[in-house]
């Protein structure tokens, strides 16, 4: 395969770079909350990845690249509950779109994707060490409510509570990173 | 405004940890509510966000507390932008292009991160454990040697080998095997081969390329990879359990046997006039599967699922041996490569010998194309272990057991059986093999039997 690249292909490479930047959070998203396995959900969105790069030449730079990210990862989705039949069908298709439009819509809101995963990092340090040890059971390990109940010597339904909570917290001191930021 | 139940359903439905009965219930809700939906695109953000934060601070805490394992999968240096940009250089890759990350100043992309029974030949980079790699040449003659580039592509190279390391996310295998592991950030890692380019979509998997004739093997174990045709514009997608021969340019000349290059000075063996040596009157293995055999070496292999499958049958003739009089014995076998799997898939190997005693049926070398007789018993003389990477060298085994074996077996005739007792981790495990008796340069099996005086 030659590897000799001209203009135009290097100028391609640099704004799909620059696109999937952009785009990466919403897909991830999208695909999180139609698989609630991690691993799956991952590798749901690598492909996407590879698919976006293969079909990068169908892209039509007048539109939305976001929508049309979102809209291969539909696929992707759908092609997972297909092929696995073992994860739990998150969101019917219909529900898949208009979801999939919420997201595209707050594309203005996180025109700063990175400052909010910084603003993320130092509010999941701030937190009480228990909450944060929930946080690492349920997203390094995956545990599910019960799991993380007997770990902590808990029952599931304050687990629930608890998480449920230490989100809300994590959202609040999310926005008040930002405002700070924006008024240095 | 959503209730505080609503809300906690929703994040929920986010952890799949629903009944399916009130999924169906929330979902049909859900289409008519467009504020929970808002809600939940919000709450997804922060969902996925943190999956990838709490991966990367569990990573960096195990890396404090403990030293790293050499094994275990590449820490890639993940600050949330980092990780961004890591996947998108890997698209760019992905395009034929180069890695994004590199720093300009620091010309070294990679770092040599383990090695076992490594010798070198005139590499022009570095190779000590820890060196950093600039573009240039490896050159490996024998063992493992296993390669960490910055992109986060694990490499472990397979003797004989020369590798030539272009860049994070691009490298030439001229020779011999590689293994390779590749994370998300190093999606579109590509090895070029004189065939072949071989892509990688985030996988395990292996790379071989026979010198002579510029074969390129791929064999996948996990994920997805693509081979891409030197000489056409075919590409051929493999996953899981699959793997791609492309032939090279001299294909279709033969094979030349693997032994040849792979001919080693054997160690003399140094025995006075007390030894007597003898070499096997009759040796096979069993257990040979088609296309994948030798004449000239005998096979020993224990797969993962069902323990040793290749068996090798060692018969010596001691009519010449007076046996009241064996005071000390050695058997000497010399291991040659087979080319037949992958050394990363064996770790140090235990090999077994036992004596046959009792009713020893009647066999002949013609046991190679079937088994050999189920009737007989064991018993274990002892064993030498032939380290992970290592696939040539002479290996013995020196016991008293063996002795008394000999002296006490009531026949003339005697046969020894050598068994891998460790199993492969991984299906497509390396095939040991040592010479027969009809190796054109390396020793036959060897009993060394010294003799007391009358």
């Amino acid at each position: 395969m030659p590897k000799v690249t001209d203009a135009s292909q290097l100028e391609a490479r640099e704004s799909l770079a620059r696109l999937w930047i952009e785009a990466e959070p919403a897909v991830r998203a999208f695909v999180f909350a139609s698989i609630s396995s991690f691993a799956d959900a991952e590798d749901v969105v690598q492909k996407v990845a590879l698919t976006v790069a293969r079909r990068f030449d169908e892209y039509d730079p007048e539109r939305s690249f976001e929508a049309w990210a979102i809209w291969l990862a539909k696929s992707r989705v759908i092609d997972h509950y297909r092929v696995s039949g073992r994860d739990k069908l998150v969101f019917s298709e219909p529900l898949m779109d208009q979801f999939a439009e919420s997201l595209i819509a707050r594309q203005s809101e996180r025109s700063a994707q990175s400052a909010r995963a910084v603003a993320l990092e130092t509010c999941v340090e701030k937190l009480p060490d228990k909450s944060r040890q929930l946080l690492e059971l349920r997203y390094e390990d995956g545990a599910s409510a019960e799991v993380m109940a007997e770990t902590l010597n808990s029952s599931a339904g304050s687990v629930r509570v608890m998480l449920h909570r230490v989100r809300n917290l994590l959202a609040e001191c999310i926005q008040g990173e930002l405002r700070k930021e924006a008024q240095c | 405004m959503l209730s505080e139940e609503r809300r906690r359903e929703l994040d929920r439905l986010l952890d799949g940890d629903l009944s399916d009965e009130d999924r169906v219930k929330i979902q049909a809700s859900l289409e008519s509510d467009p504020e929970a939906i808002d809600w939940l695109a919000e709450r997804a953000l922060l969902h996925a966000h943190l999956r990838r934060t709490m991966q990367r601070r569990g990573t960096e805490t195990r890396t404090q507390t403990q030293p790293p394992v050499p094994q275990e999968r590449p820490v890639v240096a993940w600050s949330p932008f980092h990780s961004w940009a890591a996947i998108a250089a890997a698209l760019v890759a992905l395009l034929g292009g180069i890695f994004l990350l590199r720093p300009p100043s620091d010309p070294t992309f990679a770092t040599v991160t383990q090695t076992s029974a490594a010798q070198w030949e005139d590499s022009d980079l570095p190779t000590a454990v820890g060196s950093r790699l600039a573009p240039g040449t490896l050159r490996l003659a024998t063992g493992l040697a296993t390669i960490e580039f910055d992109s986060g592509a694990l490499v472990t190279i397979e003797a004989p080998a020369t590798l030539t390391l272009v860049d994070a996310m691009n490298c030439d295998l001229m020779r011999g095997t590689v293994v390779s592991d590749i994370p998300e950030s190093a999606i579109g890692f590509r090895i070029q081969t004189p065939s072949a380019d071989v892509v990688d979509y985030g996988t395990r998997f292996a790379v071989s390329v026979f010198e002579e004739t510029g074969e390129t093997l791929t064999q996948v174990m996990e994920g997805e990879v693509h081979v891409e045709y030197a000489e056409s514009d075919k590409i051929v997608e493999l996953t899981t359990g699959q793997r791609d021969q492309v032939l090279g340019e001299a294909a279709d000349a033969a094979r030349k046997d693997q032994e040849q290059r792979t001919m080693s000075e054997s160690s003399p063996l140094r025995y006075g006039p007390e030894w007597e040596l003898l070499r096997t009157s009759k040796d096979a293995y069993t257990g040979r599967v088609p296309s994948h055999e030798s004449n000239t070496l005998l096979y020993v292999k224990s797969l993962r699922e069902r323990g040793p499958t290749r068996i090798s049958w060692l018969g010596f003739d001691l009519r010449q041996i007076e046996k009241e009089r064996i005071e000390e014995a050695e058997l000497l076998l010399h291991f040659a490569p087979t080319g037949f799997g992958l050394a990363s898939f064996v770790p140090d190997a235990e090999f077994g010998v036992y004596g046959l005693v009792g009713q020893v049926p009647e066999w002949d070398e013609s046991i190679q194309n079937g088994q050999f007789p189920e009737e007989h018993r064991i018993t274990p003389l002892g064993s030498f272990v032939v380290p992970h990477g290592v696939q040539e060298g002479q290996f013995r085994v020196s016991t008293e057991a063996l002795a008394k074996f000999l002296r006490d077996h009531p026949d003339s005739e005697i046969t020894l059986k050598v068994v891998r007792e460790t199993k492969e981790t991984e299906t497509g495990g390396l095939v040991h093999g040592f010479a027969s008796r009809r190796h054109p340069f390396l020793p036959a099996p060897t009993l060394a039997i010294r003799q007391g005086a009358r």
